[in-house]
């Protein structure tokens, strides 16, 4: 019991208060350290080789004139994996279909793949060495797109299909296909549900393919030996990679120790076992510790978001009640699974969101193609699926001549509903948030000023995030007051050594200086199943909360214990105290406990899986409005106003929530507008900034306002819901629409460069019949 | 990136002499071009004569008719100058829209025009204006139009052991409106579109030139005036339609991973509508 507690007491001291961040100061001055600043002692380089051709059989690698350069320690092949000194068990990771080779061989399935790769004593002599490495390929028939992919009698990607990851979960697919994954989730009765419709929208809609662009490119360093590892690496789930990394190199787990420093971006880039397991094989090689640091075009080839295809059929009444929603989407997964498989089955219930359905079909499809890999992406195939129907109601709410917003209230699941079979009920009030951003929105109908043409559009989010509940947390409290925190969740910028800093400051009552969170260590710290997936100040923060409670419990333990009389002791302001008004420092308990040399208190705290029967255990809620500037001569699109209201439960630092909520939505301008990655033939087209066009400070709406609604009945600390991935799903529709509003055409394709708008013009005055004005637009 | 020497040269004799005789040696002033080719490995010269320390180079010299701007002079140094902003000020406002303000700093006026990227802002207004480009050699010095200097994509009149010393830009009188659009997606501008009408005191056209660049392999004069010269200023709309659809079909573009051809055709059109109302706009502002 903590003073806020007792009548009277004072609310939440540190909780919902926008302190500072505990690493701000460093990261602003340069003195944080990430993984490519780390220097080991003894420390080599390594540079990888890539493969040049979308599909084909190694027929020789040599390594001569690369291993003559002065410098240059060892060079290796997927030949030499099994080999002494590498020694490696397995060479084949991935979490859900164990499909990915450390390197290459024989087959090569994407440009870029790593071949081979070099260690030399420095960077550039590792980059120089890898550029003299002879590779012969003999080619083969690559499917270089989804189409090429699902043909008949389409060359496979993957001959067999391959071992299952740890992921778990059924993930079938079907015989001699490039389909890696196909997962299906349906009630009621389609044909029914469509019978009673009194109209039939049917649309196809295309989302790119598109990079987490993480500031920081993939890095890490292995120091291995025949006993074990220790790797620092900018990583999201270091506990997983330790995972592999024991099963690949026959390590005990203990003798696998991952160290994630600050992570600098992740976004589902850095989620699961990356280049890690090759530069254990390269240590081992070099009997050296290695780094292998990527540039950000080989980045790029490691992991992105799937491009997708789907078909939407929805039924709906003349009062706009949603009768049947039929929907088939193709994720295109690359060359790799990855989370391609998870990604299919989250987009199945990350399509259809919120809305009360008596019947739907979803099925989703994750597809091999030679191209790099697609993996996990803040909100997995939720934008994408989401994209798609949102912006289908925006037409239905059109054509019916109902208000997009009330259109969406009609639909969407009231609190309590099991309008998911076998799921958690609707846990918010989700015509609540309907209501709010109607509120917060400009009204529609303001006028642009010439050549800009207006449109408002409006999309809701309903996501399954934090799949996997289990975090651990260890808390040390030592004899001056001061609180040491260990978890397993990696700091990626998104605040979580703030956050659970500020929570064990508030249940402990001490100061937030008094409190330090170390930098994720899989040796010395606690287990956690991932950063990502909106869950970490859910589940690794309730973990915090219960191991600082642990803590605090034991001090009144022990206190009662020591004190006669009656009444129970609690804590409050660094000390435990008695009802009739003793108090004793929790220095001066622990000494008591200890003797005079002191000691510590240490708390654990754990939450598991168990403890959510019925995932999610939130949903994740976000919706966004946005209003649009068009300029219909050239299709520039403007976003000039965005509006989001996401349901936290309860926000524990006010200022990063909504750096979370607004980096979301900024990153969801990105494959909205202008983010896509291009290939030809297999080749990478876009390889560099300079042709992939993130979102600037001059792409942010000039007006962007975010609300936050909180109920404090989420299951995390203190009510808290996860946050962080939910605001970037409805970006897409709520500006499509918004263009098509204002142009009066439909939009098949991401991302709305302004060709890509100017064509659909061009489609809809064509298909019209009306001709091209550009220049009377460029006049008016 | 491959190693590479850096010299330091006296003067400008000596930074030639350097060019002539060193191997695969390049001039580096800015670096904002050099090395970022040079990282991506499209260029890869054994020696970089930096020519940044020569004073010579590094003149800025405004007067009423003329703006003389030494080849080392960076973008910032054009964007701060009041000078410049009082006698030209659209060369002032495209110099601050180039690049992002890192490049602009660094960036020279220089290294832009002799690095010849095709979306080069400054370029297409040097085309348009007939700006003077000088050029200091082993065999002497001479000056050129900007349209001769400029012969494609990265490739200009330059001879081994030449250097560029310095542009001349006319400075625009009342009588002359000017117009200039940029239509930037990615990194650079995909189209530019620069227009200038000139009138006479009974404000008839007297004359009009535009040019466009970023979609076109150099920037390209695209209308002669015709159509227009002649015509009363506040008749000027049809003219600018006919030059701006002339413009647009006449525009050396193809399709690449910027855009379709046809979508290319659309900016221009558009573009040097725009860039000529507003040229027509200025002009009578200029008047009143």
């Amino acid at each position: 019991m903590t003073d806020r507690d007792r009548p009277g007491g004072s609310a939440f001291s540190w909780v919902g208060r926008p302190v500072d961040r505990v690493d701000g100061l460093e990261k602003v001055t340069g003195a944080a350290r990430f993984t490519s600043d780390i220097e080991v002692p003894g420390m080599l380089h390594a540079a990888i080789v890539p493969s040049l051709y979308p599909a084909g059989v190694i027929e020789a690698i040599r390594f001569d004139d690369a291993l003559s350069v002065r410098g240059v320690h060892a060079a290796i092949s997927a030949q030499d994996l099994a080999q002494e000194p590498i020694g490696c068990l397995d060479p084949s990771y991935g979490p859900v279909l164990r499909d990915q080779p450390i390197l290459a061989g024989p087959l090569v399935r994407y440009v870029g793949e790593p071949v081979a790769a070099i260690v030399a004593e420095d960077a550039r002599l590792a980059r120089e060495a890898a550029e003299l490495v002879e590779v012969q390929i003999s080619q083969s028939p690559a499917v270089t797109d989804l189409e090429g992919a699902l043909a008949e009698n389409a060359p496979l990607v993957h001959s067999s299909p391959p071992e299952q990851g740890d992921f778990g979960g059924a993930f079938a697919a079907p015989d001699h296909s490039n389909i890696c994954a196909a997962h299906e989730e349906k009630k009621g009765d389609i044909g029914k549900g469509l019978s009673e419709a009194d109209e039939v929208f049917e649309d196809e809609f295309e989302f790119p393919s598109v990079y987490h662009y993480a500031m920081e490119p993939h890095s890490a360093i292995a120091e291995a030996n025949e006993r074990g590892v220790t790797i620092w690496s900018s990583c999201q789930h270091p506990h997983v990679v330790a995972k592999d990394v024991a099963r690949m190199f026959g390590f005990p787990l203990s003798g696998v120790r991952i160290i994630a420093t600050y992570v600098g971006g992740g976004f589902g880039s850095k989620s699961f076992t990356h280049i890690e397991p090759l530069v254990v094989a390269l240590s081992l090689a070099a009997r050296r510790p290695v780094k292998l640091a990527l540039n950000v075009s080989e980045a790029m080839r490691v992991s992105r978001r799937h491009g997708a295809r789907m078909k939407i059929r929805s039924g709906v009444t003349r009062d706009g009640l949603l009768t049947a929603m039929d929907i088939e989407v193709f994720y295109d997964t690359g060359a790799y699974a990855l989370t391609g498989p998870v990604v299919a089955a989250k987009g199945c219930f990350r399509s259809i969101g919120g809305y009360e359905l008596s019947n739907y079909r979803v099925r989703s499809h994750a597809v091999y193609v030679n191209t790099s890999p697609a993996g996990s992406f803040r909100s997995i195939g939720g934008p994408q699926a989401a994209w798609g129907v949102e912006a289908q109601l925006n037409r239905i709410a059109l054509a019916l001549g109902i208000d997009p917003f009330e259109l969406r209230r009609r639909n969407v699941a009231v609190r309590g509903s099991e309008f998911r079979p076998g799921r958690r009920t609707m846990d918010a009030d989700l015509r609540k948030n309907l209501d709010l951003l109607e509120t917060v929105s400009p009204a529609a109908d303001d006028i642009a000023e010439s050549p800009w043409r207006r449109g408002m559009g409006v999309a809701l989010a309903v996501t399954d995030p934090a799949a996997r509940a289990t975090s651990t947390a260890i808390l040390k409290l030592a004899t001056d007051g001061s609180v040491t925190v260990s978890v397993g969740s990696s700091e990626l910028g998104q605040g979580i050594r703030t956050v659970v800093a500020q929570i064990a400051a508030e249940v402990l009552d001490v100061a937030i200086d008094m409190v330090r969170v170390l930098q994720t260590d899989t040796g010395y710290g606690p287990y956690d199943t991932s950063t990502g997936a909106s869950r970490s100040t859910t589940m690794t923060g309730l973990a915090v909360q219960r191991a600082a409670e642990d803590i605090a419990r034991r001090l009144v333990t022990y206190a009662s214990e020591c004190w006669e009389g009656e009444g129970e002791p609690w804590i409050a302001g660094g000390s435990v105290h008695h009802p009739d008004g003793r108090k004793i420092a929790y220095g001066d308990a622990i000494r008591q406990m200890f003797g005079q040399d002191g000691g510590n208190i240490i708390g654990v705290g754990a939450v598991t899986e168990h403890e959510f029967p019925d995932a999610p255990p939130f949903w994740e809620i976000a919706s966004g409005a946005a209003t649009v500037l068009v300029d219909a001569a050239t299709g520039l699109v403007r976003v000039l106003s965005y509006q989001g209201v996401s349901d936290l439960g309860k926000v524990m630092n006010p200022v990063m929530a909504e750096g979370q909520e607004a980096g979301a939505i900024v990153q969801g301008l990105g494959h909205s507008l202008s983010e896509s990655l291009v290939w030809e033939a297999g080749e990478p087209l876009v390889t560099s900034l300079v042709d992939y066009r993130v979102p600037r400070f001059v792409d942010i709406p000039s007006s962007f306002t975010l609300e936050s609604i909180e109920d404090e009945n989420g299951p995390g600390p203190f009510g808290a819901k996860g946050g962080g991935e939910g605001a970037i799903v409805p970006v897409a529709a709520a500006i499509s629409s918004g263009v098509e509003a204002a142009l009066g055409v439909r939009l098949r394709r991401l991302p709305l460069t302004p060709e890509e708008v100017w064509r659909a013009m061009q489609d809809a005055s064509a298909s019209t019949g009306s001709t091209s004005q550009a220049a009377a637009e460029a006049q008016t | 990136m491959k190693r590479f020497h850096v010299h330091t040269p006296k003067d400008v004799g000596q930074a030639c002499r350097m060019l002539t005789e060193l191997e695969d040696a390049t001039a580096y002033a800015g670096g904002t071009e050099l090395i970022l080719a040079m990282k991506e490995g499209f260029l890869q010269p054994k020696n970089l004569i930096d020519i940044k320390q020569l004073s010579d180079l590094n003149e800025l010299r405004v007067s009423r008719k003329e703006i003389e701007i030494g080849a080392t002079v960076t973008h910032r140094r054009i964007e701060r100058s009041d000078e410049i902003r009082h006698v030209f000020p659209l060369l002032r406002s495209v110099e601050a829209s180039v690049g992002n303000v890192r490049v602009r700093v660094s960036g020279t006026i220089g290294g832009n025009l002799a690095f010849a990227e095709p979306h080069s802002d400054i370029a297409s207004l040097a085309v348009l204006f007939g700006a003077t480009i000088s050029l200091v050699g082993p065999g002497g010095a001479r000056d050129l139009q900007a349209d001769r200097f400029l012969l494609g994509p990265f490739e200009t009149e330059l001879e081994p052991g030449e250097l560029l010393k310095s542009i001349r830009f006319p400075v625009p009188g009342r009588e002359m409106g000017v117009g200039y659009h940029r239509f930037v997606v990615k990194e650079r501008p995909l189209v530019v579109a620069c227009a200038t009408i000139t009138i006479d005191e009974h404000a008839i056209v007297r004359d009009s030139a535009a040019v466009i660049a970023g979609a076109t392999p150099v920037p390209t004069r695209c209308f002669s005036g015709a159509g227009l010269v002649g015509e009363r200023l506040d008749r000027a709309e049809r003219g600018i339609e006919v030059a701006a659809r002339e413009a647009a079909r006449t525009a050396d573009v193809i399709t690449d991973l910027e855009g379709g051809e046809d979508y290319k055709r659309n900016l221009v059109e558009v573009l040097v509508a725009r860039a000529l109302l507003d040229a027509r706009t200025d002009v009578g502002r200029n008047r009143s």
